[in-house]
């Protein structure tokens, strides 16, 4: 009963964490159809925001943080991708392939390739005990911010006139711009969204980790742009799905495998990713007319 | 029987004279000190990796991120055939036996490292060669991560993280001018042969291809095996130079040096895949010194991963301004010798080419929209 | 920002002007450099065959696709080369073929969109009862998911989306098609009645006998040029007209 437990507390903190890169990843997705690999470089960019701003307030951070992400989501948007909208999905992924690239390198240029560390909150190194189960804080907070902003985006889009433009443009592009929504200020809009969730990514991740790395986040969207697929990658409802699902099978994979099958869970994971895409190639990815602008 | 045989010359016109040109950097590179004649064996051994994926990627329109699968496999088997039955024993005392049995000479093991990596192909190719586009694309991003994680992780044959190390060195210039060589010609045949030109097909209209009865998944199956092996011969040269291999060589970062090389030079020309190699190769060494702290000379401050800043920032630029690459998707013309009556080289024009135009009229301005209304 | 004009004062120009309109997808040309003037107030119909340029003309108006050569002017203010978002906010408001309702929003939020360039609350809110009356179908189906009407129903929610942004122009492509008989006749009366409401309409249609009689001028596109323009009787009434161009002989250019 006990590891019954503790293996669902497990699973809902990874299944959070999952959801979280998901929806950052299918945020822009699902408006563009631009598979953004360069979210892993908002994530860094908000870890090292935190780790040199670790002399200031929590509260003034958390804001410096946010502020970071969402502008460098924006700017890539600008600079990087506005070029590339109307080309195919794939030229737009080997663009975002190599803005994430740029983006590591340039971080290893300026901050060096070392791990730099930093602590983000003492609570986030603690943990509360239940019996034999074991609860660190930062799981209950991971769950606690997921919960908050999966609500927040969720009423965002279906209770305001911004939300529904975006919902809109995300279902038939063409159309919607016909009607007066404007291509450039949703774009714009669904990065700074996908911003949001980097910033809050990062401060989890680095709660839970402690130190940033030119690659911090990588792994992250690696495995979001996963859960994403997993959930079809332009339905957001299905991006949170897919984070929880993937949560709960790296999990199960984790308890459930044999001890010398144990260490080969990713490439399980990967390879059973492989096979949805080639299986249900449409299904899962619709590349629906009149979407992309 | 003349004609015939001018006619052979003319077809392997390209292959010759790119082959030409990459000899005359590789000697030049043979006058300077030992470190430049390593990275230029290094910078051929990449020229073998673009070629690979190039005859995937450049005549299907299929982008792969998975390639470097097949060179992680080409280089451990090569790897692990190279290395000594004494040494294995101590190394890999956990192996199963006909891995710490067999043994053979360089040439033996790349060949078998293309090999084995092109029979895993066809093992992927079978369902992935259903797909294109950004499934495809996604789905070879998951294989690699899946291969590499195996590799970090299979301990008694692969020594996980720790990698592979003290294999016998055999990949030497005239070694990896010869694989060169190769690569161009099964590249250019191929795709000069009917599968190519059916591959090709596929890649500027593939409804219309299936529709006058090509098999899209078979054409492109046939052509990402070639393609893997190629890209097999390329990691097993690597290990045999370097004389080590671990699973972090062949990742991401590897990729994206390989997809610039291709993208730069321009994806849809086998001309375009050598010029992008050579440019990026000869960049990074500039770079590199650049580095290191002096540039022609000049003192330059140090900043380490700096080259790597400056081949995204081209990468991108290239990707905005000109997706088609330097050479535009076409191959290299060569001039028609006098009184000589044959058809005019091969001016392969390919399906980048609406993208290009797609690009430069988004980079027109702020505003851009689909062509077709609905 | 345009003003709402309904209905429509006489102008010095023409509503909307078309000259040289040139349209190109990659190597075809779909449209060559035709010219078009339609009055404010009056109903103009396009007929053709398929692949006359009708849609095309539509389209290079409402800003969907960017003409290679030529001009658009609405009431005098040039918008060709102006993105779609930019060109309902001179007024004019396209329905596109196949409807292009959003199948995942609701009714409701369907006729939301269709005020995206409004700012006049009050006048939203008068307009969507407007249209609700106009639809009393939409009326019962407000809450519902637009995927779930059927084919007639979406195109009146096509049009009333249309009609919330209080075009002064609005383009129709192909109303009719794929209705059955007895929605076909609500989709003719619904565009007259908009005709007398003074709104001016451009309607493509293949249901060409129809279009003409309703029309207060025609113009006949073949192969992307404009072959012959007139009233109804001038082009010989609407089943002549449709005869003509849909067989192979007859019209010359």
């Amino acid at each position: 009963m006990t590891t019954l437990v503790q293996a669902l507390v497990n699973a809902l903190n990874l299944g959070g964490l999952y959801a979280l890169y998901a929806l950052g990843v299918a945020m822009v997705f699902g408006i563009l159809r631009l598979v953004n690999f360069a979210h892993s470089s908002l994530i860094m960019a908000g870890g090292y925001t935190l780790v040199f701003t670790a002399s200031l307030p929590l509260v003034v951070r958390l804001a410096l943080t946010v502020a970071v992400c969402v502008a460098l989501a924006m700017v890539l948007e600008l600079v990087a991708f506005r070029g590339v909208r109307s080309a195919a999905p794939e030229t737009m992924l080997v663009t975002s392939f190599a803005v994430s690239m740029l983006l590591s390198s340039l971080a290893e240029s300026l901050f060096g390739a070392l791990p730099r560390s930093t602590d983000v909150d003492p609570v986030f190194r603690e943990s509360w005990t239940f019996g034999q189960i074991y609860l660190p804080k930062i799981n209950a907070v991971t769950v606690v911010v997921v919960v908050v902003l999966i609500g927040g985006l969720g009423l965002f889009l279906t209770r305001t006139p911004a939300g529904l433009r975006m919902r809109a443009a995300a279902e038939d592009f063409a159309t919607a711009r016909l009607l007066g929504v404007a291509a450039n200020r949703v774009i714009s809009l669904a990065f700074a969204i996908s911003g949001v969730l980097a910033a809050a990514a990062a401060v989890l991740l680095l709660g839970a980790n402690g130190s940033v790395t030119p690659t911090f986040g990588f792994n992250a969207v690696l495995f979001g742009l996963i859960a994403a697929v997993v959930g079809g990658l332009s339905s957001l409802r299905g991006a949170v799905a897919g984070g929880f699902v993937l949560g709960a099978a790296s999990q199960l994979l984790q308890e459930a495998l044999p001890v010398g099958l144990a260490p080969f869970r990713d490439a399980l994971l990967f390879a059973a990713v492989f096979c949805l895409l080639v299986v249900r190639p449409q299904g899962l990815i619709r590349s629906g007319q009149g979407v992309r602008v | 029987m003349n004609g015939l045989l001018r006619r052979a010359g003319g077809a392997l016109g390209v292959p010759s004279a790119l082959f030409a040109g990459i000899v005359v950097v590789a000697l030049l590179a043979t006058t300077g000190p030992a470190s430049l004649e390593r990275l230029a064996v290094g910078g051929l051994v990449n020229i073998v990796l673009v070629i690979g994926l190039y005859v995937f990627v450049g005549n299907s329109g299929v982008w792969s991120f998975g390639h470097m699968s097949f060179a992680l496999v080409g280089g451990y088997v090569a790897g692990l055939l190279a290395l000594p039955v004494r040494l294995k024993g101590q190394l890999l005392p956990d192996a199963p036996a006909l891995v710490r049995e067999l043994h053979a000479g360089p040439f033996v093991a790349v060949v078998v490292g293309g090999l084995v990596a092109a029979v895993v192909a066809v093992v992927v190719a079978v369902p992935l060669s259903r797909i294109g586009g950004l499934s495809a694309g996604l789905a070879t991003v998951s294989l690699l991560i899946a291969f590499s994680a195996v590799a970090a992780q299979w301990q008694s044959v692969t020594r996980g993280q720790k990698g592979l190390s003290s294999i016998p060195t055999s990949t030497t210039m005239p070694v990896a001018l010869g694989w060169v060589l190769v690569a161009l010609l099964l590249a250019w045949a191929y795709q000069r042969s009917s599968f190519g030109i059916r591959l090709r097909a596929s890649k500027s209209d593939e409804v219309a291809a299936a529709a006058s009865g090509i098999s899209v998944p078979v054409q492109r199956g046939v052509g990402f095996v070639l393609s893997a092996f190629l890209t097999g011969i390329g990691g097993a040269l690597f290990a045999l130079q370097l004389g080590s291999i671990n699973p972090d060589v062949f990742y991401l970062d590897y990729t994206f040096l390989i997809i610039t090389m291709l993208v730069l030079g321009g994806a849809g020309s086998l001309t375009g895949a050598v010029a992008g190699s050579v440019a990026v190769s000869a960049l990074a060494e500039v770079l590199r010194r650049a580095e290191g702290g002096s540039l022609l000379g000049l003192p330059v401050p140090a900043r380490p991963g700096l080259a790597d800043v400056v081949l995204g920032v081209v990468l991108v630029v290239m990707l905005l301004r000109r997706p088609s690459g330097l050479t535009g998707g076409r191959e290299l013309r060569l001039p028609r010798r006098r009184g000589e009556r044959h058809r005019p080289p091969a001016v392969t024009r390919d399906a980048s080419e609406p993208i290009a135009l797609a690009g430069a009229v988004a980079g027109a301005g702020p505003e851009t929209r689909r062509e077709d209304s609905r | 920002m345009a003003e709402p004009l309904l209905p429509v004062p006489l102008l010095p120009v023409p509503l909307l002007s078309v000259r040289g309109l040139t349209v190109r997808y990659g190597s075809v040309t779909a449209l060559h450099g035709i010219d078009l003037d339609v009055d404010a107030g009056e109903l103009v119909a396009l007929v053709g065959p398929n692949g006359a340029g009708k849609s095309s003309t539509l389209a290079a108006v409402s800003g969907l696709v960017r003409p290679a050569a030529g001009t658009v002017t609405v009431a005098g203010e040039v918008v060709s080369g102006l993105a779609p978002e930019r060109v309902v906010r001179h007024g004019v408001a396209l329905v596109p073929e196949g409807r292009n309702i959003f199948t995942a929003l609701t009714v409701a939020e369907n006729l939301a969109l269709g005020a995206t360039i409004r700012r006049d609350a009050a006048g939203v809110a008068a307009d969507l009862d407007r249209q609700l009356d106009r639809f009393p179908i939409l009326r019962d189906r407000y809450g519902q998911q637009a995927g779930l009407l059927s084919g007639g129903e979406q195109q009146q929610l096509a049009i009333a989306r249309a009609l919330m942004s209080r075009p002064r122009l609005l383009l129709l492509d192909e109303p009719s098609l794929g209705l059955a008989p007895r929605l076909v006749d609500l989709v003719f009366e619904t565009v007259a009645q908009l005709r007398r409401e003074g709104l001016t309409i451009v309607l493509v249609e293949q249901n060409a006998t129809r279009a003409v009689e309703l029309a207060d001028r025609t113009s006949v596109l073949r192969t992307g040029r404009i072959v012959r323009s007139g009233t109804a009787d001038e082009l010989g009434g609407g089943a002549a007209m449709a005869a003509e161009y849909l067989g192979e002989a007859g019209v010359t250019p």
